[in-house]
């Protein structure tokens, strides 16, 4: 069972991990920036050292070019590389899934949420062709796992590079909101982004009927909200775990 | 037809089970198993062709994974449901729960073990199946992330 509060070693470690959050809120700041793609490297190091926000929106604002010409040219066309998707106000959407059954669900959520995400980040498979196709950005994420015969086992290599890809992944995406379908492979990816001051809104995979999953277990603490897809589990989890209904149509 | 459907995995158990029952006319999709069986086979397919195929059989007979039977409830199509279980040799019995509730609100027969399955397609085809409508998770999802659609 799991809950909000946690005792032992486990208290321990989310406790550790608040303090390693509220000591990333210096990055948060970099994701606040409404407009971060106008601003220039220098302007950026402005603002963030204490310069008055209506002087650097004042020089940034008109279509003159900023002081460091070489560095507004770096971020613009850092900007331009970026995928325009559709965002949850002034927020960036990012959905990360496992391949396959997670995906065809995440898809169908999509689908009935009338959402184009930012990008969609997710283990190789056979239907990521086709998902290639769509206006939204796809990128791969490293499946954790590594397979003697018909046993799995957790790959650490695979997670150390797993956890590198997921920060250069969070510096170009920038997320502000995370839809997470697990399987375990979208963990890394989430944490950076947690880290990073995004929120994260799990979506508990439809096998789980009475039972939480490892993922949704890892991520709990760090979830804004937790949707289970049936009404039994919602008991098995805390105050932020929520039933409203179920992915299919 | 008979249409067998395992992903993308491995379900080596099903598909020998099916090849033994010569009475039947199976069509199968075996994903990354060793056993090759005597009737039309295919490795793996995109989710559309294989929707195509379950649309097409007169009876389905698939694992208990979610992208399988989230197009089975899409087609409105009742289905032998046999999860995968670590006897099987999966890793873990995480099928085994969902195949029990798809069984239990109706929407599909349970074969808990692959040497019953002849047992299991009879007594499918006695039954009477429905499809219970539940709240989308995607309009409550709209709502609860406060989705703008203005600003891209």
């Amino acid at each position: 069972m799991v809950n909000a509060q946690r005792t032992g070693v486990s208290g321990f470690l989310v406790s550790l991990l608040h303090v390693v959050l509220d000591a990333a809120k210096c990055c948060r700041n970099f994701f606040s920036v409404r407009h971060i793609k106008q601003l220039s490297l220098s302007g950026f190091v402005r603002l963030h050292t204490g310069v008055a926000l209506e002087n650097f929106e004042k020089s940034t604002s008109s279509d003159r070019v900023p002081a460091y010409s070489w560095t507004s040219k770096v971020s613009k066309s850092y900007s331009q590389r970026k995928p325009k998707g559709r965002k949850f106000g002034n927020s960036r959407l990012v959905l990360v899934t496992d391949r396959g059954g997670h995906l065809h669900n995440a898809k169908m959520l999509l689908e009935q949420c009338g959402a184009l995400p930012a990008a969609i980040l997710t283990t190789r498979g056979p239907e990521v062709t086709s998902l290639r196709s769509r206006e939204t950005p796809v990128f791969l994420i490293p499946y954790l796992f590594t397979w003697f015969g018909k046993a799995r086992v957790f790959n650490p290599l695979k997670g150390v590079w797993s956890f590198f890809w997921s920060v250069a992944l969070c510096a170009w995406l920038r997320p502000r909101k995370v839809i997470s379908f697990g399987a375990f492979d979208v963990v890394p990816f989430c944490l950076v982004a947690r880290l990073l001051g995004a929120q994260i809104f799990h979506v508990e995979c439809m096998n789980q009927v009475v039972t939480p999953s490892v993922t949704g277990r890892v991520l709990y603490p760090f979830c804004k909200i937790l949707f289970v897809q049936w009404p039994e589990l919602k008991k098995k989890y805390g105050a932020k775990a929520e039933y409203c209904g179920w992915v299919l149509k | 037809m008979i249409f067998v459907t395992v992903s993308t995995g491995h379900f080596d158990p099903l598909i020998e089970a099916c090849a033994r029952l010569s009475a039947y006319q199976f069509r199968a999709q075996i994903g990354s198993g060793t056993f090759i069986p005597p009737f039309p086979h295919f490795r793996t397919a995109t989710p559309e062709a294989i929707a195509s195929e379950m649309d097409r059989a007169e009876i389905v007979i698939a694992h208990a994974g979610t992208g399988m039977l989230s197009t089975l409830y899409q087609l409105r199509k009742p289905c032998i449901v046999i999860p995968k279980q670590v006897r099987y040799g999966e890793s873990n019995d995480g099928q085994v729960e969902l195949a029990r509730k798809w069984a239990e609100l109706g929407m599909g027969y349970l074969c808990m073990d692959v040497l019953e399955l002849g047992q299991a397609i009879e007594q499918f085809k006695e039954r009477d199946w429905s499809f219970p409508v539940f709240p989308s998770l995607g309009n409550a999802m709209a709502s609860r992330l406060d989705l703008t659609m203005d600003s891209r």
